[in-house]
């Protein structure tokens, strides 16, 4: 896929600034990180991805093509791409994995609805230093899009509620090709209707995904992987449902860098 | 009859809590016989310099799908009362399988070492109070100082390899303890407590079931309810269901990610 390279501009911020960002406002608006003609491949593709299914309808009523990457050239293509890979790992880690990899239609008749993701997790742990995941959003539309962050809320007790803590909301003007990073558990809205969004959310490799890649792709998609985006889709995750696959992976865990980290068993 | 109100203020505090005879002699018998056979099978299938060079030498994994004693300890569940007080209602499966201490194994033999479950999280949790999951050990033997009773440090629960002095004597003279319990008594702890089996200088095997139990968004060890055949999982309540993961399974195509969505928002 190198012909693709670059896709991803880089992000002008140091991984110590990102995360710091992250941990304490719960978002980070990076700035253009596709140009305009990736945009408008991209959002075709999900446009049609969205046409196949399948697709999910979020609460607020905007649509989730959640097969993107079985439809998309370009949304695939990312997974392999340096520089976001680079991002990816100085925010959350070099061992995270994909839970969603979407393209997100936002409809006229969408309500406005406060989101946010790993919100299970965030339930039982809401320690200030747990990090669950993390989520890119990329507006693609030509007319850009918005969205709301309440800053610092991924930080507030699962019994607090969103109204009563009166925290401040940070609208976001986003132009096309443009990304905001948002912390795990912080809240979120989409603002602008018939907005096409990327949404890419990772998690740790220990927290389960909102889906297994690995066997949710087909073989043709994933034979076109390289080596992150293999490890992004779940490959080495080890999520075994034989003796044979859980003997597998112990020996990988034990003689293979790529083996998930022994978590039990003696 | 289980006092759940004081066996979960025993694992909150101290980090465990012994359970005496919570199984019934007749089953004990059957899960023993069960793991002698499936510990021989396996042996036999899978050679036993390759299981002990990958340090699964005496694990019998996935006894689940492996006989009835074991279906039958999933329907009893023993100590369900605690892990739901302690877990909430969703807790499952991470592991469940056989443990079988050899004679000259446990401490001081490969692989048995001092070590705490799910300790790859433990610096991710970043709350020392945090219980992620609890481990269930059913003894199907006496235990005791000559045949490997389980070594555990109490109140160590969260604390990292640094924090823990496991190889100072006068540390270990004063804060470590060994469990003395009959066949059928249980000891459950938190996975992130510090423990080891002793070691067994008798000449007969020391055998247990373990069955440590996450909360439900934490990735398992083995997929439990894929792992186990559809004629078993018919057998078994709603409850055992509940307990492999059946309900909170990871999907592994776009199209069940779709219903577990739709089921959510039912």
């Amino acid at each position: 896929m190198s012909h693709i390279s670059h896709t991803f501009l880089d992000v002008q911020l140091s991984g110590s600034v990102v995360r710091a960002l992250l941990c304490t406002q719960g978002y980070l608006a990076c700035g253009r990180v596709f140009h305009d003609e990736f945009c408008s491949r991209l959002s075709e593709e999900i446009r049609l991805a969205a046409d196949r299914g399948p697709c999910i309808t979020a609460l607020g009523g905007n649509i989730r093509a959640i097969a993107l990457l079985e439809h998309s050239d370009a949304a695939l293509s990312l997974l392999d791409e340096e520089s976001l890979g680079t991002l990816m790992d100085e925010a959350l880690g070099c061992d995270l994995i994909l839970s969603r990899a979407e393209g997100v239609l936002a409809r006229p008749t969408s309500r406005l609805v406060w989101q946010n993701d790993f919100r299970q997790p965030r339930q039982h742990l809401p320690s200030r230093a747990f990090r669950p995941g993390v989520t890119v959003l990329v507006t693609l539309d030509a007319q850009g899009g918005g969205l709301e962050v309440m800053r610092a809320s991924h930080h507030l007790n699962p019994s607090e509620s969103l109204d009563a803590a009166k925290l401040p909301i940070i609208s976001l003007t986003l132009k096309q090709g443009e990304c905001v990073l948002l912390e795990g558990g912080v809240s979120y809205r989409l603002l602008a209707t018939g907005t096409v969004w990327l949404c890419l959310a990772f998690v740790r490799p220990w927290i389960k995904p909102e889906v297994l890649f690995f066997s949710a792709l087909s073989s043709e998609r994933f034979s076109r992987l390289g080596q992150r985006g293999r490890r992004w889709c779940g490959e080495y995750l080890g999520l075994p449902t034989s003796v044979e696959e859980f003997l597998h992976i112990e020996t990988e865990a034990l003689e293979s860098d790529l083996g998930r980290s022994k978590g039990s068993g003696i | 009859m289980i006092d759940v109100d004081a066996a979960s203020a025993a694992i909150l505090t101290q980090g465990y809590d012994i359970m005496p005879n919570i199984i019934a002699p007749s089953l004990v018998q059957a899960l023993a016989d069960a793991l002698n056979t499936l510990h021989a099978e396996d042996t036999a299938r899978y050679g036993e310099e390759y299981l002990y060079r990958i340090g699964q030498e005496g694990f019998v994994i996935n006894v689940g799908d492996r006989g009835e004693p074991f279906e039958q300890l999933l329907m009893e569940r023993p100590a369900i009362g605690v892990i739901n007080n302690l877990l909430g209602p969703d807790a499952f499966l991470y592991l469940f399988q056989g443990v079988i201490v050899p004679p000259g194994g446990g401490i001081g033999a490969y692989p048995w070492k001092w070590h705490c479950d799910l300790y790859h999280i433990a610096a991710e949790i970043g709350d020392r109070t945090f219980l992620p999951g609890l481990n269930c050990l059913f003894y199907l033997d006496d235990v005791n100082s000559r045949n490997g009773g389980t070594w555990i440090v109490p109140g160590t629960q969260g604390l990292f390899d640094e924090e823990v002095p496991y190889g100072d004597a006068a540390f270990m003279q004063r804060a470590a303890f060994q469990v003395e319990a009959s066949a059928g008594s249980a000891v459950i702890f938190n996975p992130l407590l510090w423990h080891c089996a002793g070691a067994n200088t008798i000449d007969r095997p020391r055998r247990a079931v373990k069955m440590l139990m996450v909360r439900d968004w934490m990735l398992p060890q083995m997929d439990y309810a894929r792992s186990i055949r559809a004629e078993v999982l018919s057998r078994l309540d709603d409850e055992s269901l509940r307990i492999l993961g059946h309900r909170s399974r990871v999907p592994r195509t776009f199209k069940e990610m779709q219903m577990v969505s739709a089921q959510k928002t039912v």
